[in-house]
């Protein structure tokens, strides 16, 4: 126990023996997660009051203009769209066709019909529906009561004239609007206690959620897999056989040299999601117990493949070029750099293949559908299967090393 | 009983290949000091890595310390301590945090191993770099931690395999004398070597090795003994390039028993110097090469391989 101990320790004074190491180990990787998530936060953040141009652009045509239908736009644009009045229509965009009798209808009470344009292809069909949905009855509501409140102020004397009902009828339209975009009270729910609030599911993560996981994914697994790196190293430096004639198993060795690397990628693990979560405001999930089982599973499997692959290659450039190839280009394959989710069914099939791809899944699923331990337990059990496959080959080829 | 004992030691690297060790055997006594001497190649640093249970014998027996190498290899290597021929070090560390990783390999702990870490820091002359990054060393300073792990937990036996090659005089005297002090404490040392001056200073036994096999093992004055009462003659010439053609001239005319060359200088194995000397001169004369330098040696390790081989060491 004491030589492991001995080689972990080894490992960390080796691995920051230079304060340069800590630029890769959590500098670089925080910088990766804001920019990637401030670059994923267009196509991911449709709830995020995010700068315009990463809203959705909705063209409108108009019949006529009154303050009802300029309500309407304004309200529009307070839900997430950005709106641009036209002539014509353009072809394949969002557009909204609203009607002659759009003002007379709504103050009627009566169904009035607004003509959507979508894009079949796209996942933000459904949200600018539901946008102009939202944005139609908030306008129609406050119609409904901005005329009765003319009723009510005719009734009592309070206006006399048209000119007067109409000013009246705006200010009350302005104000009712205002107020529902800046309530003065909100209703606050609370369950009884003992139940969990049912976490809000959602399709995918969100920007941070995934550049936070992704780059997690992504640099760890350098780290893990510059087990194969660390091990050529030792192998050339004659380190590897000095250790080999100290009076310590093999099998010893290749566990302390296996336990080092993942204490340290365990540890780069630890600080990355402590960063996401205090510096990106990303919430783990709501099963922490679910986010270590993932985590220390792929991390087996990812350091398993690294001592692999040590025994493999036969010196430190060819490691090199292994390690930083198979880290990025598991990482890009395996959703690490963008959603799983935006990517076609089949491509989603062959991907299955990397221990990557179900880091993402699972970190997916705990952070976007609040999936709890039981429901990212097969992912942890496929990861685990990795990580004794890429082990047992390792240990089998370290048998015969050097011999 | 000795402290080594190898029995037809065998190393084939491929199935069918040559071997790379070919059926040597011998004993290595408790502090003795016992050199394998043979040129690059021959077999020395194969037959060290069986020894400390890196590579497997093809065939053969290997005992340290009463423990058979494949029967109890961690009694073996508790018993050994090895000092490579390249520098196995983590240049990154200090000098103590080396010695202290090294020694808790070793199964060292706390205050033991802790005032193991200072007496080697002090025997080593590098107390005051104990601090140091090992990368900021001189080749010297880096020889002597190499050294002193291999003799962390003070095994009976160190095996040095090389342990002057490319550094300065000053570091390799100070090695040699190093080797030889810590034998007249009790230390076994196996040393390896290619310079025949090393192993004729330290040993009280030499084995020769060439292409895997030990053609000769003895004391100094046993194998010089092999050679008869010849003498060496070794000459220089001014043209380097026609050392070997002198070398041919030569070989087999009467007196002259063997003739090898390199970089220059002919080397002949002759019954007497006195009567061989002219036939010499002459042939270089006949020739048309200088001689520059002409030396005459009695027989020494460079006469004993000559003599077993027909080869210089260094060819």
């Amino acid at each position: 126990m004491r030589r492991l101990f001995a080689m972990i320790r080894n490992e960390f004074l080796r691995e920051f023996a230079y304060p340069l190491s800590l630029i890769f180990f959590i500098l670089l990787p925080v910088l990766f997660t804001a920019a990637v998530g401030t670059g994923l936060s267009g196509m991911m953040n449709p709830d995020e009051s995010d700068p315009e141009e990463f809203r959705t652009r909705l063209y409108v045509l108009q019949a006529d203009s009154d303050p009802l239908v300029d309500a309407f736009l304004e309200t529009l644009e307070t839900v997430n769209l950005v709106t641009e009045v036209v002539e014509t229509l353009p072809e394949d965009t969002f557009g909204l066709e609203i009607p002659t009798d759009f003002s007379e209808r709504l103050l009627a009470g009566s169904a009035v019909t607004v003509t959507l344009h979508t894009l079949p292809n796209s996942t933000a069909s459904q949200a600018v529906e539901q946008y102009v949905r939202a944005a139609q009855g908030r306008v129609g509501g406050a119609a409904l009561i901005a005329k009765l409140g003319v009723e009510q102020a005719r009734a009592t004397g309070a206006v006399n004239t048209e000119a007067e009902e109409a000013d009246f009828f705006n200010h009350v339209l302005e104000k009712t609007l205002e107020d529902a975009r800046n309530p003065a009270a909100v209703a606050e729910v609370r369950w009884p206690e003992g139940v969990d609030a049912p976490q809000v599911e959602r399709d995918m993560a969100t920007s941070n959620e995934q550049a936070s996981a992704g780059q997690l994914v992504t640099w760890v697994q350098i780290t893990l897999l510059g087990a194969a790196e660390v091990l050529v190293n030792e192998k050339q430096g004659g380190t590897l056989k000095r250790m080999l004639v100290c009076p310590t198993a093999r099998g010893a060795i290749l566990t302390g040299k296996l336990l080092a690397r993942l204490a340290l990628g365990l540890f780069q693990m630890a600080l990355l999601l402590a960063g996401g979560a205090l510096i990106f405001g990303v919430q783990w999930g709501k099963d922490p117990v679910a986010v270590a089982v993932i985590s220390l599973a792929f991390a087996l499997a990812t350091v398993g493949l690294g001592m692999f692959i040590a025994t493999i290659v036969r010196t430190p450039g060819q490691a090199n070029s292994v390690v930083v190839g198979l880290s990025m280009g598991m990482a890009a394959l395996g959703g690490a750099w963008y959603p799983l989710e935006i990517t076609p069914a089949f491509y989603q099939q062959v991907v299955k293949i990397l221990p990557s791809s179900w880091a993402m899944r699972a970190y997916t699923d705990l952070l976007a559908r609040g999936a709890t331990l039981v429901d990212v337990l097969p992912h942890a059990g496929i990861l685990l299967g990795f990580a004794v496959l890429f082990t047992t080959l390792g240990i089998l080829r370290f048998r015969s090393y050097g011999r | 009983m000795a402290l080594v004992e190898v029995r037809n030691l065998v190393k084939q690297y491929t199935a069918g290949g040559p071997n790379a060790v070919d059926d040597v055997s011998f004993e290595i006594q408790a502090g003795e000091i016992f050199s394998l001497l043979g040129p690059n190649g021959a077999g020395k640093t194969t037959t060290i890595s069986m020894i400390s249970t890196l590579l497997r014998p093809t065939s053969g027996a290997i005992t340290v310390n009463g423990c058979d190498v494949l029967g109890d290899p961690m009694g073996v290597r508790r018993s050994i301590g090895v000092v490579p021929q390249d520098l196995a070090l983590y240049d990154e560390l200090s000098a103590r945090e080396n010695l202290r990783f090294w020694g808790e390999m070793r199964g060292l702990h706390g205050d033991g191993l802790k005032q193991e870490i200072d007496e080697k820091l002090r025997l080593m002359d590098l107390t005051n770099r104990a601090a140091d990054r090992v990368k900021t060393f001189s080749g010297g300073m880096k020889r002597r931690l190499n050294l002193a792990v291999g003799l962390l937990g003070n095994p009976p036996l160190v095996m040095l395999d090389e342990p002057t090659v490319a550094i300065d005089p000053q570091s390799r005297r100070y090695i040699l004398d190093w080797v030889k002090d810590m034998n007249t404490k009790g230390l076994t040392v196996l040393y390896t070597t290619h310079y025949m001056e090393e192993a004729q200073e330290l040993s009280h036994r030499i084995g020769i090795i060439d292409q895997g096999k030990l053609i000769a093992i003895g004391a100094l004055e046993e194998l010089t003994r092999l050679v008869g009462e010849h003498e060496t003659l070794i000459l220089t010439l001014y043209q380097e390039s026609g050392g070997t053609q002198l070398a041919e001239a030569v070989a087999g005319l009467e007196g002259i028993l063997q003739a090898s060359a390199h970089d220059g200088e002919v080397v002949l194995n002759v019954a007497s110097a006195e009567t061989a000397l002219p036939t010499a001169l002459g042939q270089a004369s006949l020739l048309g090469l200088s001689v520059r330098t002409i030396e005459i040696r009695e027989p020494n390790l460079e006469t004993v391989f000559l003599h077993l081989t027909g080869r210089a060491l260094r060819d």
